[in-house]
């Protein structure tokens, strides 16, 4: 559905300063699946978003690579859009659920105007019946009472308020959308809830969701196929079953086995140092400095990204040589 | 005297908001629970369930509405200066937001050497540069390596060392850690939990950690065993041994807080839908037991009477009504006053 290739964004920060937040990713997101995108802050999945989206702002910059959407039976590569072109897409072919877009619903505006706002960007034109059906039913499908399009965003709780925004999300029908960490900031049961909704959106509607998040709780509960970035690099991909239940790069196992889980006394192994900076990261596997295991090799080639297993993507050196 | 490190007794803040005086909400209500010596105290609940007004209390930050805290015996609010010294010498807070934590401007160091001053704990500047890079070796770090840094050249996990360490400085007999991992990348959760472990066990040091991730809980827990508090809605629902709570729980509200942990483990996952909550100034209010619209279980009399928290079993506490029906047969159901 989405094919990223070989995408190398980097923010400018200084004449010659590049941070590197993306280098060199390729990767695809099956459609009809969740895709969960997996890393610690300041890994990359989040312009990893910004890209996919087209959402290129300085000092964010592409170098390389194109973004393939594939529908319909056409090849959209949405790096090589104008703003205007994209604008065509968005919303009825991807759409995003930001960071914290709860907290950013304007609320001195009817739940219903912000919804009339999103479907003609004018907000002056009545709307027709149809759309005023289509409001409702989205409304419905996210799971709130219809009362909610006459109340204001501070009369909803948190929860609620994240189901308007994917409600929003959803009104055009797109195919894919984007979820930039929708749970963060939630209670465990509200989470539990919005997350169960996104599985329910995918098994009825069929859409391609990326769920990018830090909790590894939660890809294990929603997610289909399971992406783990290091440091601005795509290291691991598979399915979340096979992610879990064998990990091969060093740093996915010990983020798997660093995870504290009710009913398991085990003593937990903490992972030594903490990530590289992006803009000077080391030669190499950039894990290396980290990993127990790094050899030489380590140290001067990059591990490119191979298949071990079918479906199962590794990039490190140790995998795959035995 | 007795062990008794920290004992909160009957404590109760209350905010108001809006114009009128009835539009007040008791953020922590009729709270009590006593810390002795080396030992942890797990406090549970989602947000708005009063976790952080009671560490704020506690820390001497905020005043109660009414009840009283006593460290080691004494009011908090009565002590005079020495003694009052002592105790922010001895209590240490660290807090959720370690780049929070930290003024951007000032050098790392800087905060150290002001706690070292400020608290008699060094004379000189050699001292306490001695005194510090003791400290930093405990978390795991040195002198060298923060000496002449600002926070923004560290992550955040190693931020939330850095205020860990700047804590030890005074040697302090509790730490109360208010949600010290949620800003704490997965990798360098661990390594602060242990932290904590390790103070534990090889100082005798309390700890107070208030969470809402129930699993860093547990695992803080069955490495440690302490007591464990779940508060919803400014009430204890459920006090007990920590593990025995987490693997047992009795109220209805500790079971649907279990139930939706994302459980790391894609061969177990969840499967009907669950309500979502409201939070609403009203469930502050209600005459009942403050559970009552979300809970599974609930009867008429959750909406009329508000249960109190009772003794269950030897050391287990719950608000329930129905956990006392359940419970009929043990012998061992005894009132539990104050």
């Amino acid at each position: 559905m989405v094919e990223i290739r070989n995408v190398k964004a980097y923010y400018k920060i200084g004449a010659d300063i590049f941070v590197r937040a993306v280098d060199g990713v390729s990767i695809s997101f099956e459609e009809g699946k969740i895709t969960g995108i997996a890393g610690e802050s300041g890994c990359g999945k989040s312009t990893l978003l910004k890209v996919c989206t087209g959402w290129i702002k300085p000092p964010l910059t592409v170098l390389e690579g194109k973004v393939v959407y594939n529908f319909d039976g056409k090849e959209v590569n949405i790096l090589s859009l104008d703003e205007e072109e994209l604008q065509r897409y968005r919303w009825g072919l991807f759409a995003i659920v930001p960071q914290a877009a709860m907290n950013s619903l304007n609320p001195v505006r009817r739940i219903k105007k912000i919804f009339e706002e999103t479907l003609n960007q004018s907000g002056k034109k009545k709307l027709s019946e149809k759309e005023k059906k289509m409001i409702e039913k989205v409304i419905t499908d996210v799971g709130l009472p219809k009362e909610v399009l006459n109340m204001y965003p501070p009369q909803l709780s948190g929860g609620m308020k994240q189901r308007v925004i994917i409600a929003l999300a959803i009104i055009a029908r797109p195919k894919v959308i984007f979820c930039d960490e929708p749970t963060t900031g939630l209670d465990l049961v509200t989470q539990k809830g919005i997350l169960l909704l996104l599985r329910e959106l995918k098994d009825r509607y069929g859409i391609t969701i990326i769920l990018i998040s830090h909790d590894m709780g939660v890809h294990a509960q929603v997610t289909d196929n399971l992406a783990i970035m290091y440091a601005g690099k795509l290291i691991e991909y598979a399915s979340t079953h096979d992610i879990f239940k064998d990990p091969l790069h060093p740093y996915t196992k010990s983020l798997i086995n660093s995870l504290p889980m009710i009913g398991d006394k085990m003593q937990k192994e903490r992972l030594p140092g903490a990530p590289p900076p992006l803009f000077r990261p080391p030669k190499g596997c950039r894990f290396h400095p980290r990993c127990k295991y790094a050899t030489e090799i380590c140290e001067k080639k990059e591990p490119p990204l191979k298949e071990i297993k079918p479906g199962h993507y590794v990039a490190c050196h140790r995998i795959g040589e035995e | 005297m007795s062990d008794k490190l920290l004992e909160v007794r009957n404590l109760t803040r209350v905010f108001k908001s809006g114009i009128y005086l009835g539009a007040s909400f008791r953020a922590v209500d009729n709270v009590s629970f006593s810390l002795e010596k080396g030992k942890v105290l797990i406090v549970v609940g989602e947000s708005g369930c009063g976790k952080s007004t009671l560490a704020k209390m506690i820390l001497g930050f905020l005043k109660p509405t009414s009840g009283e805290i006593l460290y080691k015996g004494k009011n908090i609010l009565k002590m005079n200066r020495e003694e009052e010294k002592a105790f922010r010498k001895e209590v240490q807070p660290v807090f959720q937001d370690p780049f929070e934590t930290f003024n951007p401007f000032h050098k790392i160091s800087y905060y150290f050497l002001k706690t070292c001053l400020k608290f008699g704990i060094a004379r000189s500047k050699d001292e306490a540069f001695k005194i510090i890079d003791d400290v930093l070796k405990k978390v795991g770090m040195s002198l060298e390596e923060v000496n002449e840094k600002y926070p923004h050249e560290f992550s955040g996990g190693q931020l939330q060392r850095l205020s860990i360490a700047r804590a030890l400085i005074t040697k302090p007999m509790l730490l109360v850690a208010d949600e010290p991992v949620t800003m704490v990348d997965a990798s360098a959760r661990i390594g602060i939990l242990s932290l904590f472990m390790e103070l534990n066990r090889r100082y005798d040091m309390s700890i107070i950690y208030i969470t809402h991730d129930l699993s860093t809980g547990y695992y803080l827990a069955s490495q440690l065993s302490g007591e464990m508090i779940v508060m919803y809605r400014g009430d204890i629902v459920e006090k007990g041994p920590a593990e025995e709570v987490m693997l047992d729980p009795l109220h209805p509200y500790t079971k649907m807080l279990l139930e939706s942990v994302p459980e790391p483990n894609p061969g177990n996952r969840w499967e009907r839908r669950s309500e979502f909550p409201s939070l609403e100034l009203k469930e502050y209010r209600a005459v009942g037991c403050k559970f009552a619209k979300r809970c599974p279980q609930a009867f008429s009399k959750c909406y009329e009477e508000k249960p109190e928290l009772r003794r269950v079993m030897k050391d287990r506490f719950v608000r329930c009504w129905q956990v006392k029906n359940e419970m009929k047969m043990n012998k061992e159901v005894v009132s539990h006053g104050g």
